[in-house]
Formats: C-alpha cells, sequence, structure tokens
C-alpha cells in the first residue's frame, strides 16, 4: 500500500499529471464559458428550465447567467496559463460537484415526462456544448472532477506561479 | 491545514475576480443582460387602444373587463391534442390568449404571408430570435427584433411597426416564449395596439418542418429555400 502511494507521489512529483489534468480542464472550461458568453439570455433561458430559482429571484438567475460563463472562461485561462493553479482547481471542483447532480435530476425529471431509458436521453444541460446525451454527460463530468480533486491535492510543478515564486510553491 | 487555507483564500479570489470581469464584460456586450430586469416576467393583459366609444367604460388594467372579449376574437386552439408536443403548444397558445393577444395556427399565418398586403408590408412579420438563429433561416421578409436586446433592431423595424395593420410575431417554436414576451413588449414600451398583435406559436420549427420558404442571412437576402429544415 505505502509502496503505492510512494509511486504515486513519484509520478506526481513529475508534474505531468497535474500538467495534463489542468490543460485538459483549462480548455474544456475555457471552450464551454466562451460558448456561453455569446448568448448569455439563452444560457439564462436554461437555467431556468433547471427550476433552482423562484420566479421573484430573477437577480439571482441573471447573476449566475452573467458571471458563470465568464468565471469559466477565467478558470480555464488560470489553468492553461498556471496561475492559481490549486485554488482554480477548487472552485473548478465545486462547479463540478454543484452542477452534476443538478442535470441528473433534470434528466430524471426528462425520463419521467417522456418516458425514455435513461441513457436515451439526450437535451441542451446549459453546459455549453449544446444538447449531449446524459450518460456520455455524467461520464465526462466525473471525468473532470476526478482531474479538479487532483489539481487540488497534487503538489504543483512546471506552472508560472513556481517559475515566479519557486521557493514558496515548490515541491517538497 | 494552513495550506488548504491558502487554497481555499486562492479560490475566493479567483471567484470575486472572475465575477467582477463577468460583471465587466457584461456591460460592455450588446447582448449582455440587465441583473435587475425580470426577462420572464409574465405578459400580463392590456387593453386595446380606447376607441371614443370604449374609453369612458375601459381602465387601463382591467384584466377582467378586457379578456373575455379577446378570448374571443382569438383563433381556433391547435389541433395537436394528447402528445407532449401539443401539450407544450397548448401551453404556450394559453399564455398568449392570458395576455390578450392572438394565437395564429400555421395555415392562418401561411394564408397572411401569401397575401398582396405582406409585400406592400402592411402586414409585417418579427422574429423574436437571436441574431444568429435568425441567420440560419428565418420566414422571408421577416425584421429580427428580440425582447432581450431591442435596441439592436429597434431604429430600423419601428417605423414598419407603427405603420402596420397585423403584425405577426414567431420564436422557434415548442416552449419557446420570445415571441410572447417580445408582443408583450411592443404593447407596453413601443405601444403597439394589442388588436394588431398576433403569436405563431408553432414559430420556425413549423413553419419549416411544413414546408415554408425559408430565408438564410441579412432580411431580403434572395437566399431562399423552400422546406428547409432548421
Amino acid at each position: 500500500m505505502s509502496e503505492q502511494v510512494g509511486r504515486l507521489r513519484r509520478l506526481d512529483a513529475t508534474g505531468v499529471p497535474n500538467l495534463v489534468a489542468r490543460l485538459v480542464l483549462g480548455l474544456a472550461f475555457l471552450y464551454m464559458g466562451y460558448n456561453k458568453t455569446t448568448d448569455p439570455y439563452g444560457f439564462l433561458k436554461l437555467i431556468r428550465e433547471y427550476q433552482i430559482f423562484a420566479p421573484e429571484q430573477y437577480v439571482w438567475m441573471n447573476l449566475v447567467a452573467i458571471a458563470l460563463p465568464w468565471l469559466e472562461v477565467f478558470c480555464g485561462l488560470l489553468l492553461i496559463a498556471g496561475i492559481a493553479v490549486r485554488g482554480t482547481g477548487l472552485v473548478v471542483l465545486g462547479m463540478m460537484l454543484s452542477f452534476t447532480p443538478v442535470v441528473f435530476m433534470r434528466a430524471l425529471g426528462i425520463q419521467e415526462a417522456e418516458q425514455k431509458a435513461f441513457c436515451d436521453i439526450a437535451f441542451d444541460c446549459g453546459c455549453g456544448a449544446g444538447e449531449v446525451n446524459i450518460c456520455w454527460k455524467l461520464v465526462e463530468n466525473t471525468g473532470l472532477t476526478l482531474l479538479a480533486a487532483l489539481l487540488v491535492w497534487s503538489r504543483t510543478t512546471l506552472t508560472l506561479t513556481n517559475a515566479l515564486a519557486p521557493k514558496k510553491t515548490s515541491v517538497k | 491545514m494552513r495550506e488548504m487555507a491558502r487554497v481555499i483564500l486562492e479560490s475566493l479570489i479567483v471567484v470575486v475576480v472572475g465575477t467582477g470581469i463577468a460583471l465587466v464584460a457584461n456591460v460592455g456586450s450588446d447582448v449582455g443582460l440587465e441583473l435587475r430586469r425580470n426577462y420572464f416576467k409574465p405578459v400580463g393583459s392590456r387593453p386595446s387602444v380606447p376607441t371614443a366609444d370604449s374609453s369612458a367604460t375601459t381602465q387601463p388594467g382591467d384584466q377582467a373587463a378586457t379578456r373575455p372579449a379577446v378570448q374571443e376574437s382569438s383563433s381556433p386552439v391547435h389541433a395537436a391534442q394528447g402528445s407532449a408536443a401539443g401539450e407544450v403548444a397548448n401551453k404556450v397558445e394559453k399564455l398568449v390568449k392570458e395576455a390578450g393577444l392572438t394565437p395564429l395556427r400555421h395555415d392562418e399565418v401561411a394564408a397572411l404571408f401569401h397575401d398582396p398586403q405582406y409585400q406592400s408590408d402592411a402586414y409585417v412579420f418579427v422574429d423574436a430570435r437571436n441574431e444568429k438563429q435568425y441567420h440560419e433561416g428565418h420566414i422571408p421578409r421577416a425584421w429580427r427584433l428580440d425582447h432581450v436586446n431591442p435596441q439592436l433592431t429597434l431604429d430600423l423595424v419601428q417605423p414598419f411597426l407603427l405603420g402596420a395593420e397585423k403584425i405577426v410575431i414567431y420564436c422557434h417554436g415548442g416552449d419557446c416564449e420570445d415571441s410572447l414576451f417580445t408582443a408583450g413588449y411592443l404593447r407596453d414600451t413601443v405601444g403597439i395596439n394589442p388588436s394588431i398583435l398576433h403569436v405563431y406559436t408553432g414559430g420556425m420549427e413549423e413553419w419549416a418542418s411544413k414546408g415554408g420558404p425559408v430565408e438564410k442571412g441579412e432580411r431580403l437576402s434572395g437566399d431562399i429555400t423552400t422546406g428547409g429544415a432548421q
């Protein structure tokens, strides 16, 4: 067991898993966030379909529709550039852990309404990639969540932050 | 522990800075949202522009007084019953009627489209979808005007709206309510008489699926296909 942990630590110390994780997450968030910034009203309508907010809470709904796409773009850029990687990873992890159950619940609602097999359901979840198959979406989200968790817990290397301030964040 | 606190602080800074960037970018965007605006405010019923005979008995905002008369003048409901799509169409049609506006079926819209009055701009069609969707395909000669960012096209469209005898507004169809919200905007903000406002609830999806001509690109681009799918 301790030998396996040691191997994982050595692998992590190379900085490669961290680099791959932040590039994959960074590009995914940049792409999905940018798609939403081009049509904020369309995104707002999709948020409304989740019925998370009561009609009188429209200011909060607007704030989410305005802030979330740009926050995703910002996180994507930070991850690609290697700035504040662990903090950004935590934000991304928080987003993934919030969105995935909500998307899952909405898919269950659609399944009940349309009487389809769960994996036959496809809808625009507001994730930024248009209409997607729910099972594929859940697999994708699970992968992105694991990558975000890796960024939070990993001992980061090969980042711009380390290059600029090596003493504060260097690998032990 | 201290390291984790640093990560949490870092994440809070990311959220605050990211939200700040979003608010600034939103203000500078043509398609930005207004934070304090309710984009889905129900379109309430309003009376038609009062005539000399009716103005003495009808008060503005007196919904109970105006709604029955408007509903009597409404077109028949959609034939689609039972299916989920039919239920959605009927739901939107109900909302249109509750707003004191007139829903139209495909055959009624097609008749207006082929009427010579449409070519002379006495009948005006309004596409309430966004610019991208409009360019992908709209009803030929339809103007683009949406309730979210009306300032983008209103100056161009307004003279035609004010001179129109009938205005037909549509969006995507299905559960799309943008045509209804745009009708509400034209009535409440532009001051169009609700008696000339009609909502095509089947929308662009039904129009294209039933073989109606579809124009791509700008208005009067000439790039028209018949029965083009969305």
